[in-house]
Order: structure tokens, then sequence, then C-alpha cells
């Protein structure tokens, strides 16, 4: 049902590729719990709630990121702010079509920015905080390869309207990046094989993706 | 699982190393015969030969 992302062998991207096929495995364990839950139809809106209080922080943590980018003394600099700059404009007010999702579902706004998002939420997003002031803002890119690199298909989406039996109404948000995520993760990629990244920064990113995959996997498995 | 089990479905859940399963599946389960669970268990193990695997699915949005 979902493909794993493929990058041209021998170049940053699929190594990091490589890595993240293997640290991925925690998500994939709670992704599939929660689309075979036989309660799937209470949980959905449990996960969107919980899928807005991650993306809602996309892209104040990309302008931070960008931010400390601005001050790198390497050779990052530029090409790693370029990056950011497009990719705020990219993330823009996916957390708004959430809401309206929710809304569509009976969730009205205020209750859901009501909810204290989870130690797991503040662990996973905060750990980028940590990153970008305390060691490199490189590091984030792990977050969004992870998190751009494995979009909803279609026939997720079909498999989950069939067995939550919401409407459609309920999946524009997935619908949307199943549309855009593919394009999304092309664009890290061919940055991530322009970027003059060492071997060092390569960790980086690959520790933040792997980081990335526990936390949220951690996140999902609490609503279950 | 907090409950007794005859050895026979016990023995099953055990070689098709099911850790955790619904309240009422296991109610189902506990009425059938051995003979039955015999049957259960080369339904189980034509399916493992044919190949046929848990649907794994991994999706993310950001």
């Amino acid at each position: 049902m979902t493909e794993a992302p493929v990058a041209e062998p021998g170049t940053s991207s699929a190594r990091i590729r490589q890595e993240l096929a293997v640290a991925v495995e925690p998500l994939t364990t709670a992704c599939t719990a929660l689309v075979e839950d036989r309660h799937l139809r209470e949980l959905w809106p449990e996960y969107l709630v919980l899928q807005h209080q991650i993306i809602r922080a996309t892209v104040p943590l990309t302008e931070t990121a960008l931010v400390r980018a601005r001050t790198l003394g390497d050779g990052l600099r530029a090409p790693l702010a370029a990056y950011l700059e497009e990719h705020v404009g990219e993330e823009l007010h996916h957390d708004d079509g959430l809401l309206a999702d929710l809304e569509s579902l009976g969730l009205p706004c205020a209750e859901v920015l009501a909810r204290m998002p989870s130690a797991s939420v503040a662990a996973l997003v905060g750990a980028q905080y940590y990153w970008i002031h305390h060691h490199h803002p490189v590091a984030f890119l792990g977050y969004i390869a992870l998190m751009e690199g494995y979009p909803p298909t279609p026939e997720l989406i079909e498999t989950l309207a069939a067995r939550t039996g919401y409407p459609p109404a309920a999946f524009r948000t997935f619908d949307q990046h199943a549309e855009l995520d593919p394009g999304h993760k092309d664009h890290l990629d061919r940055t991530l094989d322009a970027l003059p990244l060492t071997e060092e920064h390569e960790t980086m990113i690959a520790t933040s993706a792997a980081a990335t995959a526990v936390l949220a996997a951690r996140a999902i498995s609490e609503i279950l | 699982m907090d409950r007794d089990l005859p050895d026979y479905v016990a023995a099953y859940l055990l070689e098709r190393a099911i850790a955790r399963l619904p309240e009422e599946v296991l109610e189902v389960l506990v009425t059938l015969s051995p003979e039955q669970i015999e049957g259960l268990a080369k339904v189980g193990q034509a399916f493992d030969e044919a190949g046929e695997e848990r649907h794994l699915v991994t999706f993310s949005i950001h």
C-alpha cells in the first residue's frame, strides 16, 4: 500500500533513504496497528487531533531552522537557508486544513486547540528545536525526510474511508498530502544531493529521522 | 490473556505466536474442539505457505 521512497544510488539522498527504510519500522508498526484497529472509526478523530498537534509546529520549526541556518559559518548556510525558505511556503496553512477535517467530524476548532499535546508530541517536536538551536539545523532535514517520505496513498485513503465510514470531507488533508508530498519529497532529495553534506551531516540527518520515527510511533501508540 | 484456556487452545496460540486477541475471538476459540483447532491451524499454516503476509502500512503527513 505504501511504496518506499527511491533515490539515485550512491547519492546523499539514497544513503539517507536507505537509513530511513530501516529506521521507519516503529512507525510502520504503529500505523498498521491503527489501520487494523477495530475501533478505527473512534480512533480516527483522535489521530487527526494528534496530527494537528504535530503539524501546527511545522512552519514555526522550519522558520526556526531557517534563522539558525542563516547564522552558520559553513558551506551549508546559503543552500540550506534557501531550501528552508521555500519549505516554509510549501507547508503554510496545512494545520488549518486538518482543523477543517476535524470540524467535519464534529470536533470544533476550540476543542481541538484546548487539548494539551502529549509529552510524546512535545518530545517529537522539541527534539528538533534542541538540535536546531544547540547542534546544527541540518538535523531538521531528517524530520522532514521521515514526515514527508511516506505520504498516504489514494489506496490507503480508500481503505480508511471504507473502514471508518467517514465522508470524503474527513480526508481532505490526507488527499492533499497524497498529491503534494511526493513532490516535496523529490524537492528534499534534490536538495540533499545538492548540499555539500559531510558524513557527519548525513549522520545527523539519519539520527534525527530515526528519532522522529520512534517518537511519532510512540505518539500514535498512545491513542490506541 | 488472564484466563484458563484448554491446553490445545493455548498450544495453538503459542504455535501461531498470537499474544493478543480480542476477547470476542477468544470466546469463540474456547468453544472449538481439538479437531476444529487442528483444522484452524492447518488453514493458518496453508496461508503461511502461500506467502500471505500481514499488510503493513506506513504513512505520515507533514
